[in-house]
Order: structure tokens, then C-alpha cells, then sequence
């Protein structure tokens, strides 16, 4: 685990993963949007952002404290800001036969329709370069 | 593209964004797991890269955190 990043270059990201990242990365487009869960602490959010360039977007959650202070600060080093970071889990479809299973579901998609609304919002600003 | 990470619940984050996946391009998931494979299948996906990120090492048949997935929409 990597906390201490005064220094992005000098920060080791699995190589395995990176090679991995390289290959869909490679499939990326500048302007595409990019819909991330699980950042971590960016190993595939920083090069994906870099690609997509100034007129794409990446929205990148990421549930865990730790690694998404990790994340922003990566991020902010870099100076991408075409990059949404999102310290939540994202929304999934629970267990469906309980009561309480029902009204996460409900829950869950209220918060992710008010976050898709959010998402397509920023994607329209972003595309009317508002 | 959508990315998930997410420790084995891609296919319950995947059944919760089907209003999502039309206009959704590319779908990367760290395994093919069967359940998701299925849903995108159903909604116009295809396997577009399936291979080991740890290219020296074999394909475990037991490890499915070996097989990295692309998924590509047809319509795009």
C-alpha cells in the first residue's frame, strides 16, 4: 500500500496490473467518458485521464478512506481535472427477497439515478464546453 | 467504457446499470465471471480481449483473477 506520494514518480504501482491497464487503455479515445468503480489509488484512473484528454471525463469511485485521499492527492499532483473522484460504494442491486433488501434497492437507485443525473449533467456541460 | 474493480460484485453493480450499458462502449472486469459474461452477453457484448496479465505465467483454469476481460458493444 502506497501512503506517502510527495512524489507520483517515484510511486510503484504493480507492474503486472499496469500492463494489463495498458492494453484497455489503449482501446480509449480522447473525449471518452469513463465510468471507474474501484479506483483504488489510481493506477489505471491517472493514464485512462491522460488519454481521454482535457475533453473527456472520468468519474472514478472509490469506497475505502485510505486510498481515496491516495487517489485525490495523486490527482491533484498530476493536475487532472477532467478526472470526478466519488468517495462512495457504488450502488447494486441487493438481496431481493427481505424487507430491508428491498429498501437498500430502493435506496440504491435513488442514489444512482441522482448520480447518473449528475454524471449526464457534467457530460453535457463537458460536450458544450460550458 | 465502465471499469470495475470491485472484489467479486461486478455482477450485482452490472444488474443495477443496465439503463447504462446501451450507450456504454467497452466494459472491463478483472474476471469473466459467469453470471456477468451471461448479462452482458444479453445486452450486446462480446469478449473482446480474454487473456492472462501476467503473460508468462499459464491460465489457471481454477483462477478466474487471471483473466482479465474486455467486453466490447456491438452496436459501437
Amino acid at each position: 500500500m502506497v501512503y506517502a506520494l510527495k512524489n507520483i514518480e517515484k510511486t510503484i504501482w504493480c507492474v503486472n496490473f499496469q500492463k494489463y491497464y495498458e492494453r484497455f487503455i489503449s482501446w480509449l479515445n480522447e473525449g471518452d467518458v469513463v465510468l471507474e468503480v474501484g479506483a483504488a489509488t489510481g493506477e489505471f484512473t491517472i493514464p485512462a485521464a491522460k488519454k481521454i484528454g482535457r475533453d473527456g471525463l472520468l468519474f472514478s469511485f472509490e469506497a475505502d478512506l485510505r486510498n481515496f485521499k491516495c487517489l485525490t492527492k495523486n490527482l491533484k499532483i498530476k493536475k487532472l481535472d477532467n478526472v470526478k473522484p466519488l468517495m462512495k460504494q457504488f450502488p447494486m442491486n441487493r438481496e431481493k427477497n427481505s424487507s430491508l433488501g428491498h429498501i437498500q434497492k430502493v435506496q440504491d437507485r435513488i442514489t444512482f439515478l441522482l448520480l447518473y443525473q449528475n454524471m449526464i449533467n457534467l457530460t453535457m456541460k463537458m460536450v458544450n464546453g460550458n | 467504457m465502465i471499469k470495475l474493480t470491485v472484489n467479486g460484485h461486478e455482477t450485482k453493480i452490472l444488474e443495477g446499470s443496465l439503463s447504462i450499458l446501451k450507450n456504454t462502449k467497452l466494459v472491463n472486469l478483472p474476471a469473466p465471471y459467469p453470471d456477468a459474461v451471461t448479462l452482458l452477453k444479453e445486452n450486446n457484448f462480446d469478449i473482446a480481449v480474454l487473456k492472462s496479465h501476467i503473460p508468462e505465467a499459464p491460465l489457471d483454469k481454477n483462477s478466474q483473477h487471471a483473466k482479465p476481460t474486455l467486453f466490447k458493444n456491438k452496436n459501437f
